[in-house]
């Protein structure tokens, strides 16, 4: 007989972090997030106008900001990570948003899923700069980076997608799925000195009120 | 304690006593103590040995100019040499030991080398091991090298750990002595994110080691009450232990952060150092002064000492260096020194002053204590033997005399401390008043110079500069300067010391003397390049931070010409050394790069697999059974299982890149050499790409999904390059081009199913999802199994009915679990070589950037109905000379023989020379179908010469093997397998 249940998922940080010291003595809080759907879109030749008319109707007003900057709406965050390209991440949207997303450009830009790509993680707390610092040459201070700041850029050697998304603060870091483990080694390795919590990993769900693709 | 430390005062505790070793016997010091204080404080001298003549030396500095007190520290693992002891902090346990001496400190044999001094001149290996040629190797080189060098490695494993860390600030201050204090608090108060960093674990400098007063409060008071007010101010960073060693282009300056060096152990997590790249707008470099020694006879012995460090040790660190003391001055700040010796009870043997007339107060000074006070008049000769005794000193008259003391304070004078000056290739300039160089034009972009480090010594200057430079790098006014004493700088310089008596040493962590400086330039040696390259002035670890100016002086004096017109040299990062693993920081062991790891890896890894490196990758090589004898056993199991019945190899490494758009058939037109734009929807194509210059770059397939969407499979070793390349093409070449690339290789876990039962195994495992008997050879298709999106492509590379199976990644090690339970057998990259080799697919091997497509016998891929990258220069007639070697099969005449890659074929009875050699193999593996080793390779006018008997000629393993040579596709040439 043929099984025919699903196949289990394993989400990219999977068992990688592990707690360093009392809870309630870390200046740093790992929190692996799950379940994002992810899509990279490069919008075609003279369309960005079109593109970013299309997003922000159909997504709450989400603008598509040129550079590398982050817009929020609900459960979908846009970050310019090259010139008319953008990464996208909806929650819980892992089976199906890059299509939706694919139907909603169509002809307009190239969407490629990246679901799986990529693992995301939140880094936060008073400790998350200095640890991101350790591997990151990008001026992370609130004058000059801030909630909606964004960098395609690399931490000890691992190349990264990192962007701001709170004044605690709170950082969500893009890596290659395949670079996961050597990621969670960095970031335990550097931030295990003032002390490490983690959240279990929260899967996104979607809220009440999101969008209906 | 020996009674060399003082009743009261200075910055130590104590209340803290912390006991450490020397050469294995005890001491005991305070918490605040420098290794070099707290030996002075026991009343050890005697500290290290020259380098080359084994002289023994002491303390002559209390900074990180120090050239001589270089001890180990520390012991098995942890043990590091050439640590300088004027920077050591005292920790409870340390363990300090003395290098370059055998058998002990006080007795050691190498000082017979000052016999040879006459003739261990400069240039002395040069003119010495120039004969006989042979003794070099193995003679004159090992004994070089046993005697060079001073302290001793561990050569274990270092086990503590160092960290990188990015800083970022508006204001970097270097230096927190008062000009670097003043420049922190101006910027720090208008609100600009300052650092300030300073090498010592106590910030003030000279204020906590000389009598000075501001504002009417104690210098060291006024320092602790800068350090706290910056403390306190959350946009300043303090960073003592910190020595910024190097300025880098785009206002970025590296420093290293001794994080745990004062502790014996460093904390849990804790890093030993930590490598700082600061990336700052402005700078203000406030490094200070070094003071320079002076260059007469026996000025290396120990108890000869710079007046400053007399004056540090004395008032910082409590203790009197010397209970009999001289001082030999060229200026004012020399008469510091005596008025604190004074202070401090110590017995003055002697003042020297080279000049003719000194102020009318040092006179007083000297006649109110009864001191005995030489003007115009020099030391020319120090006695003693490891300490010193007694000075030899000339007056103005001429006429000498002995003196006994067991302490000479030296004051020379003061060079400006410009090292972070030169690093982007500032010139220092010649200060003729103040006898020195300061920093020139051209300083590095955003750095401004403070205090004595620009040649304004006094504390006066210092805070003036510090406080009005600190306001500038913020754009605000320098507030008022508060008020100081007078502080007296003036000084005469003296290069030469006529009627020296013994050796006068310029360098001493080199030993370079007077004499090495007078032969450089009887020899022509007389630009300071020169100078510096013959006698190796300037090149020890502390690159003549003493010695320099002192050598470049004597230089210029030698050859008539002024200080300005002989010049001086440029200082290089770092300004101090730094330790390798500081630079490394944790990017070493397995963190050493980072690691790439399939979707499936875990489930690899639990069925014992072992992995080889594919660039970053990891990837299963074979999967070793209980019971296995070797790797070919595994490996001739996993070929025979696929070959017979079904297994899965994990692909996912291979790059895939997703092309879109409507011009995306045009871009693979163009990258390709055969044509792709003609590909039907649903369809797969094996690509060759060629490089501009006509060789094969890389191959791999190529699958259209719709009518503007290719997926592209690139190898492994190339994913990176062939986007990379596909980016020029469609950015550089042709931006008009609707098309875009993206990378999707990390999305998908990729396997390959491959046997003749992968069919029905998928099918079993797809159900009615999708009927894959359907999927005709070279079909691609995308569909949904459930929730899980799945791209299945009809592709062989080992010749057998495969597929490849494409799942979103979070799905991969389920998907590898799943076609396992299902009964196929895992294999590794080696089963995967072996089946390829069998099936004559080129490979990496193969694809090495010197072959053509034709030899390759890819030839009739290359298109001649279009236009692509390569076909140009691939019609050069070097790339399409007949004589190229082309690929061949090659099988042993001795099937017992084994075949390895990178032998030459020779014809047999040939001479094993490079000119005979006609190809040579690139693959080679056991064949598991045939029973016995098979080759491919690369043989001129190969395609003709099958069934021809050549040698392999393999001398570096295990000899010659005669080889058959053949088609290069071994098993199943017609391809009937592929339907199986």
């Amino acid at each position: 007989m043929p099984e025919t249940t699903p196949l289990e998922a394993k989400d990219a940080f999977a068992d990688l972090f592990q707690a360093v010291g009392p809870a309630e003595m870390a200046r740093l809080t790992v929190t692996p997030l799950a379940g994002f759907g992810i899509a990279g879109f490069t919008v075609r030749p003279g369309q960005m106008v079109e593109a970013a008319r299309r997003i922000a109707a159909r997504y709450d007003g989400l603008s598509l900001l040129p550079g590398p900057r982050a817009a929020f709406a609900g459960p979908l965050t846009v970050i310019g990570t090259g010139p008319e390209s953008f990464l996208a991440l909806m929650e819980d949207g892992a089976d199906d948003f890059a299509e939706s997303l694919t139907g909603l450009l169509d002809g307009i830009a190239s969407v490629t899923d990246q679901s799986d790509g990529y693992g995301v993680l939140r880094l936060s707390g008073p400790g998350a700069i200095e640890t991101l610092n350790k591997g990151i040459a990008v001026d992370l201070h609130p004058s000059v980076f801030g909630p909606g700041a964004a960098a395609v850029t690399n931490a000890g050697h691992i190349n990264v997608i990192l962007w701001q998304v709170d004044a605690m603060p709170s950082f969500h870091l893009a890596v290659f799925r395949s670079m996961a483990a050597s990621l969670a080694r960095f970031i335990t390795e550097s931030g295990a000195a003032g002390g490490i919590a983690t959240s279990q990993v929260a899967s996104s769900r979607r809220r009440p009120g999101s969008f209906n693709d | 304690m020996s009674g060399h430390r003082l009743p009261q005062g200075g910055a130590i505790d104590r209340t803290r006593p912390l006991g450490f070793t020397f050469d294995d016997k005890p001491f005991q010091a305070y918490a605040g103590d420098t290794l070099a204080s707290a030996l002075l404080a026991n009343g050890v001298g005697l500290v290290g040995r020259s380098f080359k003549y084994h002289r023994p030396r002491g303390v002559v500095t209390a900074g990180s100019e120090e050239p001589n007190a270089m001890v180990e520290l520390r012991t098995g693992s942890r043990r590091e040499p050439n640590t300088k002891a004027t920077t050591v902090e005292i920790f409870e346990g340390l363990k300090a030991a003395s290098q370059n001496r055998w058998p002990s400190l006080a007795f050691d044999v190498g000082a017979v080398n000052s016999l040879f001094s006459p003739v261990l001149v400069a240039g002395f290996y040069y003119k010495t091991f120039m004969w006989p040629a042979a003794f070099w190797e193995r003679v004159y080189e090992p004994a070089i090298r046993k005697a060079a060098g001073l302290g001793r490695g561990a050569g274990l494993p270092d086990p503590d750990t160092y960290e990188k860390a990015n800083g970022f600030c508006d204001v970097l201050v270097i230096g927190g002595g008062p000009a670097g204090l003043a420049a922190a608090l101006t910027a720090g108060r208008a609100g600009a994110r300052t650092i300030l960093a300073d090498e010592d674990f106590l910030f003030g400098g000279r204020l906590n080691a000389e009598h000075l007063e501001i504002d009417g409060m104690a210098g060291a008071d006024w320092a602790a009450r800068a350090v706290a007010e910056l403390a306190a101010l959350p946009n300043v960073t303090l960073m003592p232990r910190t020595t910024v060693y190097g300025v880098y282009d785009g206002e970025t300056y590296g420093a290293l952060e001794r994080v745990a060096d004062h502790l014996a152990v460093p904390a849990p997590h804790m890093p030993r150092q930590r490598q700082w790249r600061i990336h700052a707008r402005q700078s203000v470099l406030a490094a200070g002064a070094i003071e320079r020694p002076l260059v007469f006879g026996g000025n290396d012995r120990p108890g000869v000492m710079s007046a400053a460090a007399v004056r540090t040790y004395l008032n910082r660190f409590a203790l009197a260096p010397g209970r009999r003391a001289a001082v030999f001055t060229t200026g004012d700040d020399g008469w510091k020194t005596v008025a604190d010796l004074i202070a401090a009870g110590v017995e003055i043997a002697a003042v020297i002053d080279a000049r003719g007339g000194i102020a009318r107060a040092w006179e007083a000074m000297a006649a109110a204590h009864d001191i005995r006070l030489f003007t115009g008049a020099s030391v020319t000769g120090t006695r003693g033997g490891q300490a010193l005794r007694a000075i030899r000193v000339r007056d103005a008259g001429g006429r000498t005399r002995t003196i006994a003391c067991d302490l000479l304070a030296v004051a020379g004078g003061w060079n400006p401390n410009v090292a972070l000056t030169t690093h982007l290739g500032g010139k220092p300039e010649w200060d003729a008043g103040l006898s020195a160089f300061v920093p020139g034009r051209g300083l590095p972009p955003g750095m401004t110079v403070a205090g004595a480090c620009a040649g304004r010594l006094s504390l006066g200057d210092c805070l003036a500069d510090g406080f009005r430079l600190g306001a500038e790098a913020v754009g605000g006014a320098a507030p008022a300067v508060p008020s100081t004493a007078p502080d007296p700088m003036g000084s005469t310089p003296l290069w030469r010391i006529a009627d020296a008596r013994g050796k006068c040493f310029v360098d001493f962590q080199h030993d370079v003397t007077d004499k090495d400086v007078e032969l450089a330039a009887r020899e022509g040696f007389r630009s300071i390049e020169h100078l510096k390259r013959y006698t190796t002035l300037g090149m020890a670890t502390d690159q003549g931070k003493t010695a320099n100016l002192n050598g470049h002086a004597l230089m210029a004096a030698l050859t008539g010409r002024g200080i300005a017109e002989t010049g001086t040299t440029r200082f290089r990062p770092p300004y101090v050394p730094v330790a390798i693993g500081a630079l490394a920081g944790p990017h070493r062991g397995q963190d050493f790069k980072p690691v790439r790891l399939t979707a499936a890896h875990a489930v690899s890894a639990e069925w014992g697999a072992v992995f080889t490196e594919a660039g970053l990758w990891l990837r299963p090589q074979y999967y070793p059974k209980p019971g296995e004898a070797d790797w070919l056993e595994t490996v001739t199991r996993e070929v025979k299982a696929v070959r017979g019945d079904v297994g899965i190899c994990d692909v996912s490494t291979l790059g895939r890149i997703e092309i879109q758009g409507p011009d995306a058939g045009r871009l693979l037109d163009l990258a390709y050499c055969n044509l792709f734009s003609t590909l039907a929807i649903g369809k797969a194509r094996y690509g060759l790409m060629l490089r501009e210059d006509g060789f094969v770059m890389d191959d791999g397939t190529t699958a259209r999904l719709g009518p503007d969407r290719f997926v592209m499979s690139t190898t492994t070793a190339n994913a990176a390059k062939v986007m990379q390349h596909l980016d020029f093409l469609r950015q550089v070449l042709h931006p008009e081009w609707d098309v875009q690339c993206a990378s999707a290789t990390e999305h998908w876990a990729m396997f390959a199913v491959a046997g003749p039962r992968a069919c029905a195994l998928l099918q079993e495992m797809l159900g009615d999802a999708f009927d894959v008997a359907a999927l005709p050879p070279m079909g691609a298709v995308q569909f949904r199994w459930g929730e899980v999106a799945v791209r299945l492509f009809r592709l062989s590379f080992s010749g057998e009915r495969a597929y490849e199976i494409a799942v979103p990644a979070r799905f991969g090690a389920a998907l590898m679990r799943r076609v396992h339970d299902l009964g196929a057998t895992p294999y590794g990259t080696e089963a995967l070589g072996a089946m390829r080799i069998e099936k004559g697919h080129v490979s990496g091997p193969e694809l090495n950037g010197q072959t053509t497509a034709a030899d390759l016998g890819l030839g009739r891929m290359m298109s001649r109905k279009k236009d692509y990258i390569g076909r140009v220069l691939a019609a050069r007639p070097g790339l399409t000379d007949p004589a190229r070697p082309a690929l061949v099969g090659l099988k042993p005449l001795d099937k017992t023989r084994r075949l390895r890659g990178g032998g030459h074929f020779l014809k047999p009875g040939a001479a094993p020379v490079i000119a005979n050699a006609e190809g040579h193999v690139t693959s080679a593996t056991y064949s598991p179908m045939l029973g016995h080793w098979i080759a491919l390779g690369l043989l001129a006018h190969g395609t003709s010469r099958h069934g021809e008997t050549l040698l392999v000629h393999d001398p570096l393993r295990d000899g010659d093997t005669l080889v058959e040579i053949c088609d290069p596709v071994f098993y199943d040439p017609e391809g009937h397998r592929l339907d199986a």
